[in-house]
């Protein structure tokens, strides 16, 4: 049973080519149900949605994770799932990218369809917004204040009253 | 009438205030950016308007540098609510203090939507029929909705609420009552009623072609067979009531207009008929009115002309075609819209490009010198879009369809999208 695992070949949008085990790919939904509908192919599937260095963070991710369970497609299994925001040792390093290299990254893996790297992404940015204030969150991802002071000082006030949290 | 003195000094000015903005972006950059953002198109961004003296929306985003990277923006709905149930409360209420767009975003509304069902319907999940979110939902504010529900504990409130407020049908009860107690009506006053009312009847609802029929006395609560035709009235022996549905014939006759084949205006093509073997079929919507039939599209068949139309653009849905075979795939507007990855490929069949992946040079049906192998692939491409849940096919080009495997048997690959013989 010791046969070599199959390759896939990927081409990416800048047409790098990356050949790729097969357990890797089909941690891509996305992939998976595409090689699924083709079959056995010796020809590159395009992906032209991702360029050739978010791809490289993207497998790295894929190739770490290649053994883990896959997810239940059950989206309302989990409910505690979709709140929390903790994220393992090994991915918080992985994740330690510029901003933009971490939107790409979401992007890609929602295109993809990862749902695990997903997470993970979108749980760094939850933890980038999480506590702080208005101002900080602006200079974050450079967004401009366009309330007025009277908007401001409404907004503040339907915003008193204690959470239950 | 600018005195050449006083033009020459405007200029200076001019001159200066532009040096000051572009020293002082620069010196913002220096300062407080250690962004990975090019320093040249930072600066491209300040000084490439003509326009010398800053306004005052400049003035207010002095701390933009570099492209503006909101969330918001970047991602679709699914990641950012992905992203935005993570926080807290206390979080999703800073988020609003953001700007504008973030404080009308529907994706922050359907958190505090959830909230405000996880804790007043103690978790009853959002797919039940009341938490469903629709238009009607998304109107709301929930932020507002569930401050107002937690002012106290919400269970008082609404045994409060019960006890100060008389419903409706407790209104509607009392006057029953009342009328029940009356004595009842004499003769003329019986008369005087039916004159109102001008030879109508009351209250009953017939079905054509019977004699009798269930109506109700809504004073007394009760059900009658009432007559529509002359005022006899009888209670009820049992209290259901049957309806009898007729339905016109099974779906595949009813209403089907039988001179299809001369109406100028549908589209037709010359695939042979597997039932009369001719070859003169037309494309039509199935057109019986039963509720139970969904709206089927039987065929269409396209040019090449009608399907360039298809783009995205003006409202129009996007199709783009493999092989012959029309998909629409307007469901993902990120990816085949206009400025989407797979633009290139839409309002036209591009059959080859998906295996060259050249749909900027190359976007051409024409299959030929592809080996087997690439020519499997087209069609594997092919049913890629015939069996994603969220792409249809719509129709055919048919001149085009030129890998023939079994692909003009639509009886068999496609239920429900088949040429229908106009002479039956």
């Amino acid at each position: 049973m010791a046969q070599p695992p199959t390759k896939v070949i990927l081409l990416t949008s800048d047409n790098e080519e990356f050949q790729v085990d097969k357990d890797i790919a089909e941690r891509s939904v996305l992939i998976k149900n595409m090689l699924e509908d083709i079959g056995e192919s010796e020809h590159p599937i395009p992906l032209p949605n991702v360029t050739s260095n978010v791809f490289k963070k993207v497998l790295e991710y894929c190739d770490h994770h290649r053994n883990d369970p896959l997810p239940s497609t059950d989206d309302n299994s989990d409910e505690q799932r979709k709140r929390t925001t903790d994220i393992n040792e090994w991915d918080q390093k992985f994740i330690q990218v510029d901003q933009e290299m971490l939107f790409e990254i979401i992007l890609a893996a929602n295109y993809l369809d990862i749902k695990p790297l997903l997470d993970v992404g979108c749980k760094t940015v939850a933890n980038m917004i999480k506590g702080k204030t208005p101002e900080e969150i602006r200079k974050l991802f450079n967004i401009q204040n366009d309330f007025t002071p009277e908007e401001e000082a409404q907004i503040r006030k339907e915003n008193e009253w204690a959470e239950d949290r | 009438m600018t005195s050449p003195s006083l033009h020459a000094v405007m200029e200076s000015q001019k001159k200066h205030a532009d040096e000051f903005w572009k020293l002082f972006h620069k010196a913002k950059i220096h300062s407080d950016a250690p962004s990975e953002d090019g320093e040249d198109d930072v600066v491209s961004v300040y000084t490439g308007s003509g326009i010398s003296t800053p306004n005052r929306r400049r003035d207010r985003s002095e701390e933009r540098i570099g492209p503006e990277r909101d969330p918001m923006k970047i991602f679709t709905h699914d990641i950012s609510t992905n992203i935005f149930r993570r926080l807290s409360q206390q979080d999703l209420k800073q988020c609003h203090r953001v700007c504008k767009r973030w404080r009308r975003s529907q994706v922050i509304n359907y958190i505090w939507f959830e909230i405000y069902r996880q804790r007043f319907f103690d978790g009853e999940s959002t797919q039940s029929l009341q938490g469903k979110w629709t238009r009607r939902e998304s109107r709301q504010d929930w932020k507002l909705m569930y401050k107002s529900a937690n002012r106290r504990p919400f269970e008082s409130a609404v045994v409060e609420q019960l006890e100060r407020s008389i419903t409706p049908s407790q209104i509607r009860e009392a006057q029953w009552d009342a009328e029940a107690n009356k004595p009842p009506p004499t003769k003329n006053e019986q008369r005087e009623e039916y004159k109102l009312l001008k030879g109508r009847k009351p209250r009953s609802k017939g079905v054509r072609g019977e004699n009798t029929s269930k109506g109700e006395d809504r004073e007394r609560r009760v059900l009658l067979f009432a007559c529509r035709n002359c005022n006899f009235e009888e209670a009820a022996v049992e209290a259901r009531v049957y309806r009898n549905d007729l339905m016109t014939q099974s779906k595949e006759e009813a209403g089907v207009t039988q001179d299809l084949g001369k109406d100028p205006t549908l589209p037709r093509t010359s695939i042979e008929c597997p039932k009369c073997t001719t070859n003169q079929v037309v494309f039509f919507q199935d057109q019986s009115k039963r509720t139970e039939t969904r709206m089927t599209l039987f065929f269409r068949s396209f040019s090449v002309d009608q399907l360039a139309d298809f783009n995205g653009r003006n409202g129009k849905d996007i199709y783009l075609a493999v092989n012959g075979l029309v998909f629409d795939v307007s469901s993902n507007p990120r990816i085949y819209g206009p400025g989407g990855m797979y633009h290139a490929a839409v309002a036209k069949d591009a059959a080859r490009a998906f295996v060259t992946n050249c749909f900027k040079d190359q976007p051409t049906h024409d299959l030929r010198g592809l080996t087997e192998k690439e020519l499997s692939q087209v069609k594997g491409w092919q049913s890629f879009f015939d069996n994603h849940p969220k792409y249809m096919l719509v129709g055919g080009i048919f001149s085009l369809i030129t890998l023939s495997d079994d692909s003009t048997d639509w009886h068999g690959r496609y239920p429900g999208h088949r040429p229908r013989c106009a002479y039956p």
